[in-house]
């Protein structure tokens, strides 16, 4: 999926979560707290213009620092969207302005690591284990958020949609990992009958497997 | 667990009891029980598992000279039907400049629309394909059938250290030949000689962007990733300002396309795009000398302590466990260091140590769906047309051969690799590939690889799944 087709159906208030090629995270309140609340991590892997997103296209100086790429002013043709006379939306990001209006949107602006690597790896590494500096941290943040919850740690509390499970919830607490949601819909090998109660042999409480497997 | 789980369970022993054949007695093995788990512990880690007899062969030799002939591919020639597989393959043989021709004619093809378009892209996409498939199916099967089984394994340590992305632009066309000119020559040779031909391979140029930087026009890609993944390492003791100073000394260093195609020229030292002013790297002052600044660079970072510590790690994570022992890597570091980076003889020394032969060693690595999927080739021996099969499995499995988008290559640990999902699904591939697989072969083939309990479970099992549970059980995920 697209980016900005993502970005455009969260903008339409859609309730399901897409796949979106490489990572999305999920973590969800205990069901019996009766609470439809859900945060929603989307880590865009590539990298992001901020101030082509959220533009200061009232500052005089942001026109002359960028005299080829800059949002035109609000009004104009294409020109950026505003926000709050000083801060201009993306014309592309139309779709999130009801967001805006309702209250219900907010930008973290100028916001990043306070640790000065220029590795890309390490600068992802430390968004997903919340500890600039630090890379021997074992888990990653939403595994601890899950972990610090109230209510039952049910195995679907949190979900990811990628590849494999990533850094930022990696960790003691259950987490699912769906390559896509495609396949997540698919009935697996595992429910046919005379594999099941082999391999459920084979796993369950094998001291390495046994916890993923049953998860 | 769920009360449907408890209901299967209970059918599976019904269905056990009355379908199950007693395990068949096996007949006397070559070797005592150490023997035999030593010989399987170094066909798992110089290679990728057993193929069938493959046990017996190495205990008959012992593991020690089957390890000397592995550090000397060339004294193991390959078998004369792999040989003839792989010349099929006709786009793995040609040079870099022909595949490159063929990519370009076809992209052409679409957006001249002189052709009737939708006619243009599907012979496009016809012409990818060969070329992503072909590159794939030589590697799959040398990894399989080839007996220089050391030698494949460090072809995938080495692209996968120094990797490259088929999926950007013209890499699709160039990485065949980037893994057969600049990775497989120097697999187990000197570390420098792999590092000058990556950096002046078009698909490293391309995909790290040096071939675009230039005085006035600075790309510090290659450069970054040339000291923090190919060399010393992001702790090697390096600045911002030692990038910018490296990317300057490597401006012009780039392959014309053009000229790829037309005399498979593959690099250019284009002088006029070169910063020929002073630079100040590493502590060092660095006069302009044009393409000698760049080779003086890889120089000095081959020869650097801290790359010898980064790839000493490097290897002993990947050969003998995740957290590797530090005094062991130190000494690998030393030899790499004493050896002036000849990585055969690092190698040498890594197999002759206690760390890697001592029985605590022994299947301590989870394997990565590469590993998994190949050694699941080889210990079945490698059904007919099993290839596209398998290559779906490592795109679902999220490893696709040459389809690692970041320059960082895909991690050997149980931490990246280890979750519910990927177990799912390397047991749908165990049950996909187990279907016309004979157990009792298997078994046979595996050896110690199977535990006796395990191979119990199994045996109870319906004959047709026995199979499908060898494959899919915990003990065929270690290595």
């Amino acid at each position: 999926m697209e980016r900005r087709d993502f970005l455009a159906m969260l903008a339409a208030g859609a309730g399901a979560m897409a796949p979106l090629g490489r990572s999305a995270w999920a973590a969800t309140a205990p069901a019996s707290q009766d609470t439809r609340r859900k945060l929603v991590v989307v880590m865009l892997r590539g990298a992001a213009d901020g101030l082509n997103i959220v533009a200061p296209v009232a500052d005089p100086d942001y026109a002359q620092l960028r005299p080829t790429i800059a949002l035109a002013a609000p009004g104009k043709d294409d020109g950026a969207l505003d926000l709050d006379g000083y801060f201009g939306l993306h014309p592309a990001l139309l779709p999130l302005m009801p967001l805006w209006r309702e209250r219900r949107l907010a930008f973290i602006h100028a916001s990043g690591s306070p640790d000065p690597t220029r590795s890309h790896f390490d600068a992802q590494d430390y968004m997903e284990s919340a500890t600039p500096g630090i890379k021997n941290t074992p888990d990653g943040w939403m595994n601890r958020l899950a972990a610090a919850l109230p209510g039952m740690a049910m195995p679907t509390r949190t979900l990811s949609i990628g590849p494999v499970l990533p850094r930022i919830l990696a960790g003691a607490a259950p987490a699912v990992n769906l390559a896509s949601l495609a396949s997540a819909g698919k009935a697996g090998v595992l429910e046919r009958p005379t594999l099941a109660g082999g391999f459920d042999q084979l796993y369950l409480g094998h001291p390495r497997f046994g916890k993923a497997y049953q998860d | 667990m769920r009360a449907w789980r408890k209901l299967l369970l209970l059918l599976w022993f019904v269905a056990g009891a009355a379908l199950a054949e007693a395990p068949e007695p096996l007949e006397p093995l070559e070797g005592t029980a150490e023997e035999r788990a030593s010989a399987l512990h170094v066909l798992n880690r110089l290679g990728y598992g057993p193929a069938p007899g493959e046990i017996d062969l190495v205990v008959r030799i012992g593991p020690q000279r089957w390890i000397a002939s592995q550090l000397q591919p060339e004294s193991l020639p390959l078998p004369e039907p792999l040989a003839a597989r792989l010349a099929a393959l006709a786009t793995v043989h040609m040079p870099a400049g022909a595949v490159l021709d063929q990519f370009q004619a076809a992209q052409q093809a679409v957006r001249s629309g002189a052709e009737d378009s939708d006619d243009a892209k599907a012979q496009r996409r016809a012409v990818l394909a060969r070329i992503a498939r072909e590159a794939a199916e030589a590697r799959l099967l040398r990894a399989v059938a080839s007996p220089r089984q050391l030698e494949e394994v460090m072809v995938d340590f080495w692209f996968n250290h120094f990797n490259v992305f088929a999926g950007k632009g013209q890499d699709r066309a160039l990485v065949a030949s980037y893994e057969r000119d600049a990775i497989r020559p120097h697999a187990l040779g000197h570390f420098r000689a792999l590092l000058g031909a990556t950096a002046k391979h078009p698909a490293m140029l391309y995909y790290l962007d040096n071939w675009v930087s230039k005085a006035g026009g600075l790309n510090e890609n290659y450069a970054r990733e040339l000291m923090e993944l190919h060399t010393l390492g992001v702790d090697g003791g390096y600045t911002q300002r030692d990038v910018t100073e490296l990317a300057r000394m490597l401006t012009g260093w780039t392959y014309v396309p053009r000229r790829l195609v037309a005399d498979n020229e593959t690099f250019y030292f284009d002088s006029r795009r070169h910063d020929a002013r002073i630079k100040q790297w590493l502590g060092r002052t660095v006069t302009a000398a044009g393409q000698a600044e760049g080779e003086m660079a890889l120089d000095v970072l081959a020869a650097h302590p801290a790359t010898a510590r980064h790839i000493a790690y490097k290897l002993a994570q990947y050969f003998v466990q995740d957290q590797p022992p530090p005094a062991l890597v130190a000494r690998l570091a030393q030899r790499f260091g004493d050896s002036d980076g000849d990585i055969r003889a690092v190698l040498q020394a890594l197999f002759a140590s206690d760390e890697f032969m001592a029985p605590t060693a022994r299947a301590a690595k989870f394997k990565t769906p590469y590993q998994y999927v190949v050694s699941a080739l080889r210990a079945t021996g490698a059904p007919p047309d099993s290839a596209k099969a398998a290559l779906a499995a490592l795109n679902r499995l999220g490893m696709p051969l040459y389809g690692c988008q970041t320059p960082d290559g895909y991690k050997s640990t149980w931490q990246a690799w280890l979750n519910p999902d990927a177990l799912a699904l390397r047991i749908g591939y165990a049950v996909q590939l187990g279907k016309e697989v004979d157990a009792a072969a298997l078994r046979t083939a595996l050896g110690p690889g199977i535990r006796p309990a395990t191979w119990q479970t199994v045996g109870a099992g319906a004959p047709r799944v026995q199979a499908a549970l060898l494959l899919g059980s915990p003990d065929f995920m270690e290595r």
